[in-house]
């Protein structure tokens, strides 16, 4: 509207013999320009703060517009100038009117006039616009009446805002104090619709900034805590306290000194910073990019810190001012808003109280004012409160969070037992966790809870693959694994499976804690990990297990990005190093919600892919479950194969008579069976075995074997009723082991109506190529007197001298024992893994120790590659339950190594034959 | 001036990254793919439990050689790439008409 009446104005004044007046004005206001940017730039390098080089400039800049007005004026007849004089005002408003310019701000003027010389002054305004534009000025200009400023003001909140700062440059002081007043007057009227209004454009503007540029090259106006949000207090003071500079909002209580000592000391360094882009770049650059951070590091002579270059260390301070403003901004910005009283009972009446003590809002957390200074005053308050929110999934209050703030909790040298379970429980929940812990955070408490985030506060990591500070990314991958819940895909099921969310959530806290450090930041995260723990007084093995997440947080990406994850003996290592199925799937999320925290988009198809696969695979050596494919889907597919393959027999043994087998029948003898056994059994296999389970005779033990001349192996097949025998499945692993036949892989397994299924692979030593039907025959006629009772294992093992008949090298791997009791996978049993070196008998070594142990093998899996096995038992007490005593888990494993450790060392000693 | 792009296992990046770089081949572009030749997507067995996964995950690396360095270039990264086993990859090699450095406006091998 005002760029149209500016052309039409411009056609109007230019006549051919100006032309060469107007360029010979242009070009004398641009070296005056010019003058007035090496003045300021002079000052600045001799040394003047941000707030003097702002100054002088502003101070130049104003002289130099009215300057440019008056000549101009100069042209007209000296009646109508005069009366143009007594009827108008310039005024700077926004920036300008702030007096805080940049050497390349905009300039933001209002030409102000009333009804009666409005059409003249609008001329001699185009012109000065025209003139400063040309000589190189970005402007903001308009010209306008008073009432027309009030209507624009109402509609256009950038107008509005600008006029906050309004300030006359040249006329009739008088007008541009009616315009004020009058605005002032309906903004304070509609102070809500205003800070609303303000607010919204606000963050709209931040929004555009954050899809552009990262956190790590912010913009000092634009970006959270920039210049702008200074700005933001200003316009919301003058609306809900009549100031809008930070002195006056201190005296009147709206600030507080801390505060106002703050945002005073940020406004100086983002002005100084500001001015010093501009400078660099010769033009308006607000953008504070990697290559203008290392020069300003370098020209201000910071030093290099043990692990942190000169360009961290200016950028944590940069984040260190910016975050104090985002923080206070936000807090000022919430303080305003009123909450009318019809809305304060409504509240009150709709809140759900608790102990007259919190009252739980829609989406706030309050607590009664008289329990106010207990809540908030101690550790162990702030954390009950904030868990008491996070349990409700709301948020605490803005002003509580103001409280707490201003409280200023240190870190105690040990934290109570209180403080710490309600931290604890705290992480525990999910949903809300990110905000709560940015809140107690921004507080400080949570830094009086785990010290060591002191050191990554702010801490900028200067590299091209981190878009955040260290802080921020921490918060952000505690977002992302809360956000994996909904998740449909692999990451979102083990997240969902965590039984002990809080360990993830702490060692994600944890992660990169050891940043900014001179050592490598795993191997100082894992010391830090170590302490926290003791300060959490966590038990022993939770600690170990936080200690190996922060310590490996990278291994898992690594693995799966950069090695073969096809490579068996990477994955035994890795299943050996992780341990248990719990630990994996937490290593799993930690690494998934790390990598989504780097950035936008850093977590794509294609590394979840790899990642999802090494997951996938290592899941299978820990605990023999795979979550590729849909279990349900897969059952009822298995199903209809194994009806098939009963309803055509084939040519292998069992009775022809099984055709007689109706769907009803099968669907329900299948359903007695364990999916694991379903899942990892071939159908045909399946087909006979439930031939053999109906036709056998209860008293029967079934005994088959069947050669498989492509490994050189034999599978034994045992099937039989578990009331025949105890303890079966570690007899049959002796009678395999005194008959020298080496153990490969075992499966085993018991159906709901007590049928026992064991399978053990196995290599004979005596025998190379097809095995004789005799040997065949006599160990199956072993494990048949075995499991009656005629004879017993030990008696065999006699029989034969010792076991130990193949020679032993030295093992080939390094890996040493382990034994890991993990109670949190299964609802219904105890995982036990075994890793050892294989070693003739070293199945029933393990087996008849749980025997002893009265544990209950309810599935087993049995892998070896090269020497090394991985065992994994799934066991019960002698009731069918899970073992929950913590103390008999402790006692188990102690068993265990004990007996596996001396198991190891006689085979040793032992002489090979 | 050629192009050769190389499609190869992802774990093999790193080493044809530095063994390239030795050779004294600078500045190439990695992206990462997901395609499948001959290989057909891997079946996995585990006990008779099977799944199909269609397409895998592979890198791509593009670099551009002057004509004399295209052969050093192939050797270098089947040299390093290859297992013998299905799935190693393919190279495509094709000319190119000019190449420009955006920073200095230099065209042809000097902007390589």
């Amino acid at each position: 509207m005002v760029e149209a009446v500016v052309r039409d104005s411009l056609d109007a004044l230019v006549v051919p013999h100006e032309l060469a007046a107007r360029s010979a004005r242009v070009a004398s206001y641009k070296g005056r320009l010019n003058e007035i940017r090496d003045q300021v730039s002079n000052r600045f390098e001799q040394g003047a703060t941000g707030a003097q080089t702002a100054g002088l400039q502003s101070q130049l800049f104003d002289a130099f517009v009215v300057s440019v007005l008056v000549e101009t004026l100069q042209s007209l007849a000296p009646a109508s100038r005069a009366l143009i004089e007594s009827h108008s005002v310039l005024l700077a408003v926004g920036g300008t009117g702030r007096g805080e310019m940049c050497p390349y701000s905009d300039l933001d003027l209002l030409f102000l006039a009333t009804p009666a010389v409005f059409e003249k002054f609008e001329l001699v305004a185009a012109q000065v616009i025209r003139d400063l534009w040309d000589s190189g000025l970005k402007l903001g200009a308009s010209v306008r009446t008073v009432s027309d400023s009030l209507r624009w003001a109402k509609q256009d909140s950038k107008f509005a805002t600008a006029l906050v700062d309004a300030r006359p440059l040249w006329g009739v002081a008088s007008i541009g104090e009616q315009l004020l007043f009058r605005f002032q007057r309906s903004v304070r009227s509609h102070a809500r619709q205003f800070i609303a209004d303000t607010v919204a454009a606000r963050d709209e503007e931040r929004a555009e900034q954050s899809t552009t540029t990262q956190q790590l090259e912010p913009d000092v106006k634009r970006s959270l805590g920039g210049l702008r949000d200074l700005h933001l207090i200003r316009w919301i003071g003058f609306a809900a306290h009549g100031a809008a500079d930070i002195d006056s909002l201190k005296l009147q209580g709206a600030l507080s000194k801390e505060e106002a000592r703050r945002l005073i000391h940020a406004h100086e360094f983002l002005t100084a910073l500001r001015i010093d882009l501009h400078l660099a770049a010769g033009r308006e650059q607000d953008v504070l990019s990697r290559e203008d951070q290392l020069r300003i590091a370098r020209q201000r002579g910071i030093s290099p810190i043990s692990g942190q270059a000169p360009v961290e260390r200016f950028m944590q301070e940069y984040f260190q001012h910016s975050s104090a403003v985002a923080s206070i901004a936000r807090r000022f910005v919430a303080s305003t808003r009123h909450v009318a009283l019809a809305e304060r009972v409504l509240k009150y009446v709709l809140a759900y109280r608790i102990d007259d003590i919190y009252y739980v809002g829609r989406e706030t957390l309050d607590v009664a004012r008289r329990h106010r200074p207990a809540a908030c005053g101690s550790l162990e308050g702030v954390l009950k409160l904030f868990l008491t929110a996070a349990r409700y999934r709301v948020r605490v209050a803005p002003h509580l969070v103001e409280l707490i703030r201003s409280q200023h909790l240190q870190p105690p040298a040990h934290l109570s037992a209180e403080a710490s379970q309600a931290f604890l429980a705290l992480l525990r929940t999910h949903g809300r966790l990110g905000q709560a812990l940015r809140d107690l955070y921004e507080t400080g408490v949570l830094e009086a809870v785990l010290p060591c985030w002191q050191h990554i506060r702010c801490l900028l990591q200067f590299n091209q693959y981190h878009h955040f500070t260290v802080d921020e990314h921490t918060l952000r991958a505690i977002e992302a694994a809360e956000g994996f819940a909904s998740d449909r895909g692999a990451v979102g099921q083990a997240y969902r499976e965590i039984h002990h969310k809080e360990l993830l959530h702490l060692a994600l806290l944890l992660h990169d804690a050891g940043k900014g450090y001179e050592e490598d930041h795993s191997e100082v995260g894992r010391r830090l990990a170590y302490e926290a723990s003791i300060r959490l007084e966590l038990p022993d093995h939770q600690r170990e297990l936080i200690m190996l997440l922060v310590h490996r947080h990278l291994h898992m990406a690594d693995l799966a990005l950069r090695r073969d994850i096809g490579d068996q003996a990477l994955l035994l290592k890795f299943s050996h190093e992780v341990g248990s199925p719990d630990a994996l799937r937490m290593l799993f999320v930690l690494t998934a919600a790390d990598v989504s925290a780097v950035g936008p988009g850093t977590w794509n198809q294609w590394k979840a892919e790899l990642t999802s696969t090494l997951y996938d695979r290592t899941m299978l050596w820990l605990s023999g479950k795979s979550h590729l494919f849909d279990e349900a889907t897969r059952l009822q597919k298995i199903e209809q194969q194994v009806a098939e393959c009963l309803h055509t027999p084939t040519g292998t043994s069992g009775g022809d008579a099984s055709s007689s087998v109706g769907a009803p029948t099968l669907q329900k003898r299948l359903q007695l069976c364990p999916a694991h056994y379903l899942l990892e059994t071939p159908p045909s296999r399946i087909a006979a075995d439930l031939r053999v389970v109906l036709e056998r005779r209860p008293d029967e033990i079934h005994v088959e074997a069947q050669y498989d001349s492509e490994t050189g192996t034999v599978e034994y097949r045992v099937i039989l009723h578990e009331d025949l025998a105890s303890g079966c499945f570690h007899k049959l692993s002796g009678v395999l082991s005194a008959k020298r036949l080496e153990i490969l892989t075992a499966a085993i397994c018991t159906t709901q109506d007590g049928t026992i299924i064991d399978a053990c692979r196995v290599r004979d030593a005596d025998h190379a190529g097809e095995i004789p039907e005799y040997r065949i025959e006599d160990v199956a006629n072993s494990i048949r007197k075995v499991l009656r009772g005629e004879t017993d294992v030990e008696t065999l093992l006699k029989s034969r001298g010792r076991f130990a008949v193949k020679a032993t090298t030295g093992p080939v791997s390094d890996l040493p024992l382990r034994v890991v009791v993990d109670n949190e996978s299964s609802d219904r049993y105890t995982i036990i893994d075994v890793f050892a070196h294989d070693r003739p008998g070293l199945l029933y070594a393990i087996t008849r120790a749980l025997f002893e142990l009265k544990l209950s093998v309810v599935q087993a899996k049995i892998a070896t590659h090269f020497d090394q096995v991985l065992d994994v038992f799934f066991v019960t007490d002698a009731t069918g339950h899970k073992i929950q005593d913590g103390l008999r888990l402790t006692a188990i494993r102690e068993h265990l190594l004990g007996n596996l450790s001396a198991f190891e060392s006689a085979a040793r000693s032992e002489p090979a034959t | 001036m050629k192009k050769v792009e190389a499609v190869i296992r992802h774990y093999k990046l790193e080493d044809v990254k530095n063994a390239l770089t030795q050779a004294g081949i600078q500045g190439m572009t990695v992206t990462e793919v997901r395609g499948f030749g001959r290989q057909r997507g891997h079946k996995e067995t585990y006990r008779g439990a099977e799944y199909t996964v269609d397409f895998l995950p592979k890198v791509k690396l593009e670099v551009v050689v002057a004509d004399d360095e295209v052969a050093k270039a192939i050797q270098t990264i089947t040299g390093i790439a290859r297992t013998g086993q299905i799935g190693d990859g393919k190279i495509f090699v094709s000319s190119l008409a000019d190449v420009i450095r955006i920073r200095t406006g230099e065209t042809g091998p000097e902007a390589i």
